[in-house]
Order: structure tokens, then C-alpha cells, then sequence
């Protein structure tokens, strides 16, 4: 029910946003928000982390301009380096990359361009929009989501592992099985025990996603492009004008508009559960996107929905991940984990108060968010053109300064040389896997999915017991697992009884 | 292709048996989960390996040893920017081997002074300046 307290703060919290200072704070932070998400190793949440101690002193409302208008389009920003140069600005990115760079190569970059920055930006835009349709009914069914909950949701993600291998079964269940093994490095959740440290250190905190992510997509391509020589567009490919293919991948989102709002509505549900974050709800909208696809057989090779489907949940996921940090003070991403100490900062407490006593504040988050977005998309498409020429650059000049910026995002992700020298030693392993068939994506899925996988697993049994799947919630997302692993085997079966 | 295949299955399997033995050690919760990959990886591995030794070889052609040159030499220039980083810090290391490689690839002073130029700029002024991120100044000047 809309009263005049909510509206009143609808006004004040919306009409904050068109005050000169606030309008250029959110068009800079969207800018430096879109190169933090460009560069490797560096993300939103560093974003965030950097901005905070600005925020000190400074007005709420400017303060949660800054930080939430540069972290809702950094995603925006990993996704472009994904596309033109292979290389995942942040872990998320990775599933945009699956398609985005075979259509670069394919000399159709301002297509997957113009299809990425429409799904994002659009997507944000939703993702909010429903965030603030849903505020007083998904409190309580985000309140009913435990740990065993968690577990299937992720259990749902990895079963889309199924889906993205194109190669033999046998390749794919290795290279997941692989990823999964990687995911187990360092410190055991439950029991603090170290596990395939071969006694140093530095593995006992894991191998983080940013090393693992470049090491996996971004290096072995850059080492392609070396032995190569050449760009990473054939100069033979026909030119297009890159305003043209803009709208056409813009029109690619319109053509398939019923899968963008699917994967927008999964980012959200995805989002709104705390602590599962953008890398499931990306790899969710892309197995959505490539079950429900007509070709299934073209992904991985530049099929526009393999765009469309990750960018659109992964940036509507973002709305979701607001509610519970407003809320309920539970951050629903690492993001937001981040944007609740700026809170504390300034000295205001999430939770069931905080709608109460700063409804206009949230109206303002919810308003940057959907400001942010639509900015970040209008840049995006200004910059393309000159952007889309790097994927004409001699292979010997772009290859070291891509090798440079990989080494430094590596570096970056913590500071640390080892990740540098864990990223090239893994890159070897993914150049090997790369040059026999076994798929890169499906290892990364497992790898980034495994770890949570074990946690919520172990939470689950130690909480509940070996009965903790007989929750109403888990049961239902049992059952849509099944049904979406189960869709394309009983598909090609009927195709196979019609045809004989 | 076919020698590679079985390399790397025969890689992957030797792996999850050493992987195996040494998980067995930790408590039963912590091994629940690895021994179960384990075990599955171990076994599609072997699959695999006696799946691809009953297929047939192909001869590795003339184009095959062109492209196993290049690829030894990219690992080494790949190689040489990991070492380049480890003794001589991302600034100078990466200046440097940037302004290697590309006076060795391209003819002509122009871009192999231009490239090492926008690296240094990248790594110092982006990363170290406006990130404020600390770089590793390398073992040499350590």
C-alpha cells in the first residue's frame, strides 16, 4: 500500500538525484566505475573499497551516489574487456566471454557490444524496478532461505555444467571434476584444515578467482594471439560500421526479449539470496540461455543469446542483492558486503529500521541505480566505436600489452606475486586443455561453484542433519534442477522417435 | 594429437592417485567432498586414457612441427615476462620485456618505443599512482 509517507519519500529520495552536485559525482563515478570493471584484477568492490574513506564526512546521499553509481556499471566495464580482448575484468564477466569473443573474432565486436550493453544496462534498470516491486513481498521468503537452500541453488548452477560442454562427455566431466579440485585449495571451512597447500602459505587462503579466471580464458588467448601474430579480428573480415552492428545487437535483445527477462528475473532471485553472488547468477542466465535456446549447438562459437542471458542476470542480480542489504543488514553479494560498511560508516544501520527511518535514502539507492545503468549504457555506446578498433591491432603489439595487463590484474586481485606466478603456470594447464578439447568454462564453473558448494553442504548437514533436503524451497529447487538438466535429453529423444 | 591425449589423461590420473593417497590423511569431513571428485576424476580419466590408446595415431605433419616451434617460443617470451616481473619489479620488468618483444616481432623503432612507453604508463601512472596499488619493485632492487 502506497501512503503519503512513501511518497513523500519517493520525492525526496528520487529528486536528491537531479541536484548538479549529485548528477556530477554519479556521471564521474560512472565513468571511473566503467574503468575499474575494464581493468583485470580490479573490480566494483575495489571500487567501493577505495571510494569509502572519501565518503567520510560527506552528505549520505552524495556518499551512496558515489559508491553505488561506480559499482553498478563496473560490471558493464569487465563485460567490454571480455568481449574485444578475452580478457574477464572480473570473475562474473567470465560467461560473457564464452560468446562475446568468438563474435569479436568473427569481426562482429559492436554486435555482441551493442546486445552486452543493452542486456546490462537494461538488465540493471529491471532488476531494480523489481527490486522495488518486491520489497514487501520477499522479506519473508528471503528470511526462509538457509544454508540447504543455498546449497541446491548452487547445486542448480553446477548442473548447467552439463549444458556448456559441447566436447565428449568425458572431457567435460574431467575438466569440471578439475575445476572442482582446484576449488578445494586451502583452508577447509568446517574444520580450518589445510588442504593441497603442499605446505606453503600462500595456498592456505585459496587460489583466488581473479588469478584463476585470467589464467584459464585470458592467457592462453594471449599466447594464441602471440603464435599468431596477427589481430584478433582477420584483417580479410569484412568491415562494418560499428554504429550499424550497435543497434543490431541492440535489436538482438529485443529479438529475444522473453529470454532477457527470464535471465533478469533469475538474477534477481539469485541476487536476493545472500551470499551466493554474481558468478552463479551469470553462469545461471548463460545454461538458461543455452537450454532454452533454439541452437544450443552454436554456443560457444557467437550466439547472441550467450550474451544476452549472463549480462541480463548478472547486472539484474544487482537490484536483488539491494534488498537484503537495505533491509535486512544480510549483504547479499561481496559487493554489498563492501556498501554495508560505508552504512556503518555513516553511522546508519541497515535492517528492518532502516526502511523506516530512511525510506528516502533507499529510494535514492534504488533511483542510482537505475540512473547509473542508463548513463553507463549511453557512454558505453559513445565509446564503442573507438573501443572496437583494438580488435584490429597487430597481434605483436597487442599481445605484451595484454600479457603486461594480465600479469598487473593478477597482482592486483591481492597484491601478491605469487598469484602472477600462479596464473601463468595455470595458463599452461588451460593452453593444454584448450589445444585437446576440454572445455575452459565447465572447469571454471566447477571451480567456482565447488567451494561454496562444500561450505553451504557442510552448514547444511551440520545444522539439519542428512535430511536437510526435505525443506519445501529445496524440494522446489530439486525438482526445477531436474526438469532444466532433463529438458534437452528428452527434447532430442522425442526429435529422435518423431524422425524414426 | 593422439600421444597428447593419452599424456594428458595418463597426467591426469597419476595426479588423483598421488591426489588420493594424500587426501586419505585429512580428517573425514574435510576429505568428504575431494575424495568423491577425486575417485570420479581418477576413473573418467583411466576411461578416457583406454579410450584414446585403442584409437588410431595420426602422423604429426610438417605445419604441426611450424606451430610447436612458435608455441616454444611464445612459453619462452611468456616465460621471460614472469621472470622479467620477478627480478626486475612490473615498472622496469615490464618496460623492458614489452620493448624486447616488440623490437624482435616488429620492424623499425616506432611502436618498440611506443608500447613500452603505454605499459610503463598503465602499470605506473593506472595501477601504481591511481590505484595505489603497491607493485612488486623486483628481487634486484629489493
Amino acid at each position: 500500500m502506497i501512503d503519503s509517507v512513501m511518497i513523500a519519500s519517493i520525492i525526496k529520495g528520487v529528486s536528491a538525484l537531479f541536484q548538479p552536485m549529485i548528477m556530477l559525482t554519479m556521471f564521474l563515478a560512472v565513468i571511473v566505475g566503467l574503468i575499474f570493471g575494464i581493468l583485470p584484477g580490479v573490480s566494483g568492490m575495489t571500487f567501493m573499497a577505495l571510494m569509502i574513506p572519501f565518503t567520510f564526512g560527506m552528505d549520505p546521499f552524495l556518499a551512496f551516489v558515489l559508491l553505488v553509481s561506480g559499482y553498478a556499471v563496473s560490471s558493464t566495464g569487465g563485460s567490454i574487456a571480455s568481449i574485444l580482448i578475452n580478457v574477464p575484468g572480473d570473475g562474473p564477466s567470465a560467461a560473457t566471454l564464452l560468446d562475446g569473443f568468438p563474435m569479436t573474432q568473427q569481426g562482429k565486436a559492436g554486435r555482441a557490444l551493442g546486445a552486452m550493453f543493452t542486456a546490462s544496462g537494461l538488465g540493471g534498470v529491471e532488476g531494480t524496478v523489481v527490486l522495488a516491486l518486491l520489497i514487501p513481498v520477499v522479506i519473508p521468503i528471503v528470511m526462509a532461505f538457509g544454508s540447504p537452500e543455498c546449497f541446491f541453488l548452487i547445486v542448480m548452477g553446477l548442473s548447467f555444467i552439463v549444458s556448456l560442454g559441447n566436447e565428449a562427455k568425458a572431457k567435460g566431466a574431467i575438466a569440471a571434476l578439475l575445476g572442482l579440485l582446484v576449488a578445494f585449495v586451502g583452508y577447509h571451512d568446517a574444520t580450518a584444515f589445510p588442504r593441497y597447500t603442499f605446505g606453503t602459505a600462500y595456498l592456505l587462503d585459496g587460489i583466488e578467482i581473479v588469478p584463476c579466471a585470467l589464467a584459464i580464458f585470458a592467457v592462453p588467448e594471449a599466447m594464441s594471439i602471440m603464435i599468431s601474430g596477427s589481430a584478433i579480428v582477420d584483417q580479410r573480415t569484412v568491415r562494418r560500421s560499428a554504429s550499424a552492428d550497435l543497434w543490431e545487437g541492440t535489436k538482438d535483445v529485443f529479438r529475444h526479449w522473453g529470454l532477457h527477462i527470464r535471465c533478469v528475473v533469475l538474477g534477481v532471485i539469485v541476487g536476493i539470496v545472500p551470499g551466493v553472488g554474481g558468478h552463479v547468477a551469470s553462469w545461471v542466465g548463460y545454461g538458461h540461455a543455452k537450454t532454452t535456446s533454439k541452437h544450443p549447438e552454436t554456443f560457444g562459437h557467437g550466439n547472441v543469446e550467450g550474451i544476452i542471458g549472463p549480462e541480463s542476470a548478472m547486472n539484474g542480480k544487482e537490484g536483488g542483492a539491494m534488498l537484503p542489504t537495505l533491509a535486512l543488514g544480510i549483504p547479499g553479494s561481496s559487493g554489498m558486503a563492501v556498501l554495508l560498511g560505508a552504512f556503518l560508516i555513516q553511522g546508519i544501520q541497515p535492517g528492518p529500521t532502516f526502511l523506516r527511518d530512511h525510506l528516502d535514502l533507499a529510494w535514492t539507492i534504488t533511483g542510482t541505480l537505475v540512473l547509473a545503468n542508463v548513463l553507463g549504457m549511453l557512454i558505453c555506446f559513445l565509446a564503442a566505436p573507438t573501443l572496437i578498433k583494438v580488435t584490429r591491432v597487430r597481434g605483436h603489439l597487442l599481445a605484451p600489452f595484454l600479457v603486461s595487463l594480465m600479469a598487473l590484474g593478477a597482482y592486483s586481485s591481492r597484491n601478491s606475486l605469487e598469484d602472477v606466478f600462479l596464473t601463468f603456470g595455470l595458463a599452461f594447464l588451460a593452453w593444454a586443455m584448450r589445444q585437446l578439447g576440454y572445455s575452459r568454462p565447465v572447469f571454471f564453473v566447477g571451480y567456482v561453484l565447488g567451494g561454496l558448494a562444500e561450505r553451504y553442504f557442510g552448514i547444511s548437514v551440520m545444522a539439519h542433519g542428512w535430511k536437510f533436503f526435505l525443506t519445501p524451497i529445496s524440494l522446489i529447487i530439486i525438482a526445477v534442477t531436474i526438469v532444466s538438466v532433463s529438458i534437452e535429453p528428452v527434447i532430442k529423444y522425442r526429435k529422435r522417435r518423431k524422425s524414426s | 594429437m593422439r600421444e597428447k591425449n593419452l599424456l594428458f589423461c595418463l597426467v591426469v590420473f597419476l595426479c588423483m592417485a598421488a591426489a588420493f593417497v594424500a587426501t586419505l590423511s585429512y580428517p573425514p569431513d574435510a576429505r568428504f567432498f575431494p575424495i568423491i571428485v577425486i575417485s570420479l576424476c581418477g576413473v573418467v580419466a583411466l576411461w578416457e586414457l583406454v579410450k584414446t590408446y585403442r584409437q588410431k595415431g595420426e602422423k604429426s605433419s610438417e605445419t604441426d612441427k611450424g606451430y610447436r616451434r612458435r608455441f616454444i617460443l611464445t612459453a619462452a617470451w611468456t616465460v621471460g615476462f614472469v621472470l622479467a616481473i620477478g627480478l626486475l619489479g612490473f615498472n622496469i620488468g615490464l618496460t623492458l620485456i614489452t620493448f624486447a618483444y616488440v623490437k624482435t616481432h616488429e620492424k623499425g623503432w616506432r611502436w618498440a618505443v611506443i608500447m613500452p612507453i603505454i605499459t610503463f604508463v598503465m602499470s605506473y601512472v593506472g595501477f601504481e599512482i591511481l590505484l595505489q596499488t603497491p607493485l612488486y619493485e623486483g628481487l634486484l632492487f629489493l
